[in-house]
């Protein structure tokens, strides 16, 4: 028999990006040299399940101008939601839009924090409040935006 | 002028540990479910219009008490990290997770960081946008956490 695990890995950067309008300069990007907002990452390993016998749930979808529940499930032991940066599940249309993301309750009622395109977040050991897809709120500034939603 | 960007990197996976048996040794197997692959992404995107910003660090030790972590605005982004140590001398390692109350207490919603994980959020909503809105709390005895905001 064996155990589940979930290992999770983020890096953080700061940096300042110059445009490319001033004479023969490009643009370029160059790092922070402020100390504080250096170095900003982690990994953890953790056990999800006691045993390998385990489903995950899927439950992408698109998102519209509307804020919105992310669906009904309870979330047992984690929730992943990746703001694609697409319209649709085909991934033709690019969506510049942010995702704001509720926890708990609406964006503007409990609060929460965003997602800009392309990126993702893992979210496990979820307080009662916000422990089934009903307590998410996802709600694009603009256009639709299809949300990859994955739980278990 | 520059303006001023984060670029946010993150990866999630999930394997089986499969425990030591007769002459086999412990080993992980990654897990064969679709849904549970290709779990990541990344980002950046625009804090400052200029260069000209100061981040701040708000780092320190929480203990089995929620607390908040202080009362300050946070403009642009927050960073935590369970460091997975109890104090910033990093000589004593604890296995603690860390609940994270967004919008006040946890059982108002949240979340939980392991020892050695970490997030950056942005973009935060009016009940979450102040040092005093986010609270934490440790599973068992002290964390040292890092916290580093806009």
């Amino acid at each position: 028999m064996a155990t589940t695990i979930m290992r999770t890995s983020t890096n953080t950067e700061v940096f300042h990006r110059f445009a490319s309008d001033v004479g023969d300069m490009p643009a370029h990007d160059i790092s922070t040299i402020d100390t504080v907002a250096q170095g900003m990452g982690g990994t953890a390993d953790f056990e999800i399940e006691a045993d390998e016998t385990v489903v995950h749930l899927d439950g992408s979808a698109v998102f519209s101008g509307n804020e919105a529940i992310a669906g009904i499930g309870a979330i047992t032991k984690y929730i992943y939601i990746k703001h694609t940066g697409f319209t649709t599940s085909s991934k033709l249309t690019v969506s510049n839009s942010l995702l704001k993301i509720g926890i708990g309750d609406a964006f503007d009622t409990n609060g929460g924090f965003s997602l800009s395109p392309g990126e993702a977040i893992t979210l496990h050991g979820l307080s009662s409040a916000n422990n089934n897809l009903n307590k998410f709120f996802l709600d694009p500034t603009s256009t639709d935006i299809y949300v990859e939603i994955k739980y278990l | 002028m520059a303006s001023t960007r984060m670029r946010v990197s993150t990866n999630a996976q999930v394997f089986h540990r499969v425990a030591a048996a007769g002459d086999m040794a412990v080993h992980d197997v990654g897990t064969t479910d679709s849904v549970a692959t290709g779990m990541g992404g990344t980002a950046d995107f625009e804090l400052e219009s200029d260069e000209t910003v100061a981040h701040v660090d708000a780092s320190a030790v929480f203990d089995a008490s929620e607390s908040a972590i202080g009362s300050a605005a946070i403009a642009d982004y927050i960073y935590l990290k369970n460091s997975g140590f109890t104090s910033s001398a990093k000589s004593t390692a604890t296995t603690s997770n860390l609940t994270v109350g967004i919008g006040g207490a946890f059982a108002s919603g949240g979340f939980t960081l392991a020892a050695g994980e970490a997030i950056a959020l942005h973009g935060l909503g009016a009940g979450s946008d102040n040092l005093s809105e986010i609270q934490l709390d440790s599973s068992s005895g002290d964390i040292y956490v890092e916290i580093k905001y806009l």
